[in-house]
C-alpha cells in the first residue's frame, strides 16, 4: 500500500461502519413503533434507496477524483462556497456531536453505569481527536481490523439468539398502511444520508482502486443493509413486536439473553462493541470531515491547537446538545436536499456544456 | 516533552475509571426483592446475600432489609441507605408481590422494573398470600429454593408455572391480561397453588389445582400431571386456528387410560368458554388469530366471543414393565 492512500476494503469498511451508524443514532425504536413487523420489509426498501443514492455517491466521487470540499471550491464562486462550506460545517458538527453524546448516554446506561457521564465523553472525544489526528490511513486500518471483530460479535450473538427465536413473532405482515411504509423506510433511508456525504472526504485519489474490487463498497453498502434486516428479525422474532416498541434499544435486551452452555453469561457488553464501532467510526470522520472543512479556511499550522480547539468544544457541546433523533432526521433532510441539487447541477450543468459544444 | 508526558498522566489518572470501582466483597446480591402496599406506602422488602469465607469455603449470609415510604423509588433509595454494602440488582431471582401490591399499583411496579437497566428481564414474578409480607421474608428463604419448588411442580404435578418478568410484560402488553404462579405462607408453611389471573393490572380470579393443570395443559407447558384420576406421563399440545376456530391437538401419554379424553374434553371445552363468556382471553387466542388471519382480525369485532373450539386427542398407554413381571413370577 503506498504511503496516504487506503485500499478498496478499508474504504468499503469505512462505508459500512458509518451506514450501520443508523442503529445508534436513530435506532430501531423510530421504526418499529411507526409500521411494527412491517418495518423488517421497510428496512429491505429504504436498502434499495440507500444503494441508489450511494452509486450516485461513488460515481460522482470516482469522476472528481477530489474530495467534496475541493469541488465545491473549484465549481462555486466566493460567497456560494462559503455559504456551502459554513452549512455543511454546522450540519456535520451537529451530527457529530449528536453522535457522541448518544453514543455517551448508551455506555453510561449500559455499560458504565459508576462511571460519570463526563469521564466517559471525554475519553471518547480524546480517542476520536488521536485517531483524527493520524489521518485517513490510519482511520482505513482500525476500519479493516474492527469490521472483522464486528463480524465476528455479529455471528456470536446471532448464533446465540437461536433458541430464542419464535418465528410466529414476526406475523401479521403487511398491515400497515402505504404511509407508514414510506415514513418507516425514509427513516432509514435519510438516516443513511450524512455517512454517505461524510464519504465523500475521502478523494477517491487516495483510494487503490483496482479494477477487481471495485464492486466492493456497494457489496458492503449491502452487507450492512442485509445485517440490519438480520438483527431486526432476530430482535422482533425473540422479544415479539410489542416488547420491541416498549424499548429505546431493544438490540441491547436481547444482548442481555445470551449465555452459552449456562456458562457464558452477561456478555451483552463484549457484544455492544458493536453499537459503539457504529458510533465512534461516525464520529471520527465527522471530525474528519470538519477539520477538512476548518483546513479551507485557515492555513495548515499549529495542528495541535486545532485539535484541542475541535476536543474541548466536542467535550462541551457533547454536554449541551439535546439527543433528538427527528431533530438529527431533521437535519439529514436538508443534507439530501443539498446533495442532491448539488448532483443535479453537476449533471445538469454538464449535459448543458455538452450541448452548447455540440451546437 | 515534559508538558506532554505531564497530560499524560493527568490523563491516565482521571480517565481510567478505577475512581468509582467497588470491590466484590463491598457488594450485596439482591436475590429477591418483596413487595407490598399498605395505608398509601409500598412497602419493599428485599433479601440480599452477602458472601463470607469461612474455613476456605463461601458461606451465604442471607440479611432482610425493610423500607415503607410513598414510592419505590424512594423506598429503594431508603434501604441503599441501610446497607453498609453497594446493592447489586442484576443478580435478582425473584420478584414477590402480595395482593394489595397487585390491586393496586401494579402498573406502577411493572414500570418501574422496566425502566431501570440494572435489572435483567429473567427473575421469576409470584403472587404471596395467606399472611404478611415481611413474616416469609424474614423466614429468609432463599430465591433459588423458591424458583426450584415451582420449577420442579410445573414437571411433576403440572399446576405452576415458571413465569419470568419478562414473560408478564409481553402478556401485559397485549392485552393488560397475565397470570402469575401463587405461592402460600401460612403457618409458616410454604405452599404452590394454582394461577391467580390478572386484569386490566388487577387481580381477577383464581385458579383451583385443576383449572392451573388445565390451563398448563393448553399451552403445553407440563410433563407430568394429575387429572381427572389419570396420571398425565407426557403431553404435546398443538394450536391450530383457522379463522375463529380453533383446533386443540393433544398428543398424550397415561399410566392408565380412565375415560381421560371425554372428560377431559368436557373440562377444558367449560374451562375455555367460561372464559369466553366473561371476556377474559385467557390463551391469548384472539392474538393467535391476529397473527395468523390479519384481515379476519379486522373484520371481525368482538372476536373473543366468536372462537369456537375443537380438542382432538391421540392417546397411548405406557407399558407396564412391572405388571409384566409380577405375572411373570406368578405364573
Amino acid at each position: 500500500m503506498k504511503p496516504n492512500k487506503i485500499t478498496v476494503l478499508q474504504y468499503s469498511t469505512i462505508t459500512f461502519f458509518l451506514l450501520n451508524s443508523f442503529l445508534m443514532n436513530v435506532g430501531y425504536h423510530k421504526i418499529t413503533t411507526n409500521s411494527y413487523n412491517d418495518s423488517i420489509l421497510d428496512i429491505l426498501l429504504g436498502g434499495v434507496a440507500i444503494l441508489l443514492f450511494g452509486f450516485f455517491i461513488f460515481h460522482f466521487q470516482k469522476k472528481k477524483k477530489q474530495n467534496i470540499l475541493d469541488t465545491i471550491q473549484k465549481h462555486f464562486p466566493k460567497i456560494i462556497k462559503i455559504i456551502i462550506l459554513i452549512t455543511l460545517f454546522f450540519f456535520i458538527g451537529f451530527t457529530s456531536i449528536y453522535a457522541l453524546s448518544i453514543l455517551t448516554s448508551f455506555i453510561h446506561y449500559y455499560i458504565l453505569k459508576e462511571v460519570d457521564s463526563i469521564i466517559i465523553l471525554m475519553t471518547l472525544a480524546i480517542t476520536t481527536i488521536y485517531i483524527v489526528s493520524k489521518g485517513i490511513t490510519t482511520i482505513g486500518k482500525i476500519s479493516e481490523i474492527f469490521f472483522y471483530i464486528y463480524l465476528l460479535i455479529f455471528i456470536i450473538s446471532s448464533i446465540g439468539l437461536i433458541q430464542y427465536i419464535d418465528l410466529s413473532n414476526l406475523k401479521p405482515l403487511f398491515i400497515t398502511d402505504f404511509q407508514s411504509h414510506l415514513t418507516s423506510s425514509e427513516i432509514y433511508f435519510f438516516s443513511s444520508i450524512t455517512p454517505l456525504l461524510l464519504l465523500t472526504i475521502i478523494p477517491t485519489h487516495q483510494v487503490e482502486l483496482e479494477q477487481k474490487n471495485k464492486k466492493l463498497p456497494y457489496l458492503l453498502i449491502l452487507l450492512s443493509i442485509i445485517l440490519v434486516f438480520i438483527q431486526l428479525i432476530l430482535i422482533i422474532s425473540v422479544l415479539g413486536i410489542h416488547l420491541t416498541n416498549v424499548y429505546q434499544t431493544p438490540d441491547m435486551i436481547v444482548y442481555k439473553k445470551i449465555s452459552f452452555l449456562n456458562v457464558l453469561e452477561r456478555i451483552e457488553v463484549v457484544l455492544a462493541f458493536n453499537n459503539i464501532l457504529n458510533s465512534l467510526f461516525f464520529i471520527i470522520m465527522g471530525v474528519y470531515f470538519i477539520k477538512e472543512i476548518i483546513y479551507h479556511f485557515v492555513p495548515k499550522k499549529k495542528e495541535h491547537i486545532l485539535y484541542t480547539l475541535i476536543g474541548i468544544l466536542l467535550i462541551i457541546l457533547g454536554n449541551l446538545i439535546p439527543t433528538d433523533a427527528s431533530f438529527y432526521l431533521l437535519i439529514n433532510i436538508v443534507l439530501f436536499m443539498i446533495s442532491f441539487f448539488f448532483i443535479l447541477f453537476h449533471y445538469l450543468s454538464k449535459y448543458i456544456r455538452s450541448l452548447l459544444n455540440f451546437s | 516533552m515534559k508538558i506532554k508526558l505531564g497530560i499524560l498522566i493527568v490523563l491516565i489518572s482521571l480517565l481510567t475509571g478505577c475512581r468509582s470501582y467497588t470491590e466484590l466483597n463491598d457488594l450485596s446480591i439482591v436475590s429477591t426483592i418483596g413487595i407490598d402496599y399498605q395505608e398509601g406506602k409500598y412497602q419493599l422488602i428485599i433479601n440480599v446475600i452477602d458472601g463470607e469465607l469461612d474455613d476456605q469455603e463461601i458461606k451465604k449470609n442471607i440479611t432482610t432489609l425493610e423500607s415503607s415510604k410513598n414510592s419505590l423509588e424512594e423506598a429503594f433509595h431508603d434501604i441503599y441507605l441501610k446497607s453498609s454494602k453497594k446493592l447489586y440488582l442484576s443478580h435478582l431471582d425473584l420478584l414477590i408481590l402480595t395482593e394489595n401490591a397487585i390491586n393496586q399499583k401494579f402498573s406502577e411496579i411493572i414500570y418501574y422494573f422496566l425502566e431501570n437497566s440494572e435489572y435483567r428481564n429473567n427473575f421469576n414474578v409470584v403472587l404471596l398470600t395467606g399472611g404478611p409480607l415481611i413474616d416469609f421474608m424474614k423466614q429468609n428463604i432463599q430465591a433459588e429454593e423458591i424458583n426450584d419448588l415451582i420449577k420442579t411442580n410445573q414437571k411433576e404435578t403440572g399446576f405452576c408455572a415458571v413465569k419470568d418478568f419478562e414473560m408478564i410484560l409481553k402478556e401485559l402488553l397485549m392485552d393488560k391480561n397475565s397470570y402469575l404462579s401463587t405461592i402460600s405462607n401460612t403457618d409458616q408453611e410454604l405452599t404452590l397453588e394454582g394461577f391467580t389471573l390478572i386484569k386490566d393490572y388487577k387481580i381477577y380470579q383464581k385458579l383451583t389445582k385443576e383449572e392451573s393443570v388445565l390451563l398448563n395443559m393448553l399451552q403445553n407447558k407440563i410433563q407430568n400431571a394429575y387429572l381427572n384420576q389419570n396420571s398425565i406421563l407426557e403431553n404435546h399440545t398443538m394450536i391450530t386456528t383457522n379463522k375463529n376456530h380453533i383446533s386443540f391437538r393433544f398428543v398424550t401419554t397415561l399410566n392408565h387410560n380412565h375415560n381421560f379424553q371425554k372428560e377431559t374434553e368436557a373440562d377444558l371445552k367449560q374451562f375455555l368458554t367460561k372464559y369466553q363468556k366473561e371476556g377474559y382471553d385467557i390463551l391469548k387466542l384472539t392474538e393467535k388469530v391476529r397473527k395468523n388471519n390479519y384481515s379476519y382480525y379486522q373484520q371481525t369485532p368482538n372476536l373473543l366471543s366468536q372462537l369456537t373450539f375443537d380438542f382432538s386427542f391421540e392417546i397411548t398407554e405406557e407399558e407396564n414393565y412391572l405388571q409384566g413381571d409380577a405375572i411373570y413370577e406368578t405364573q
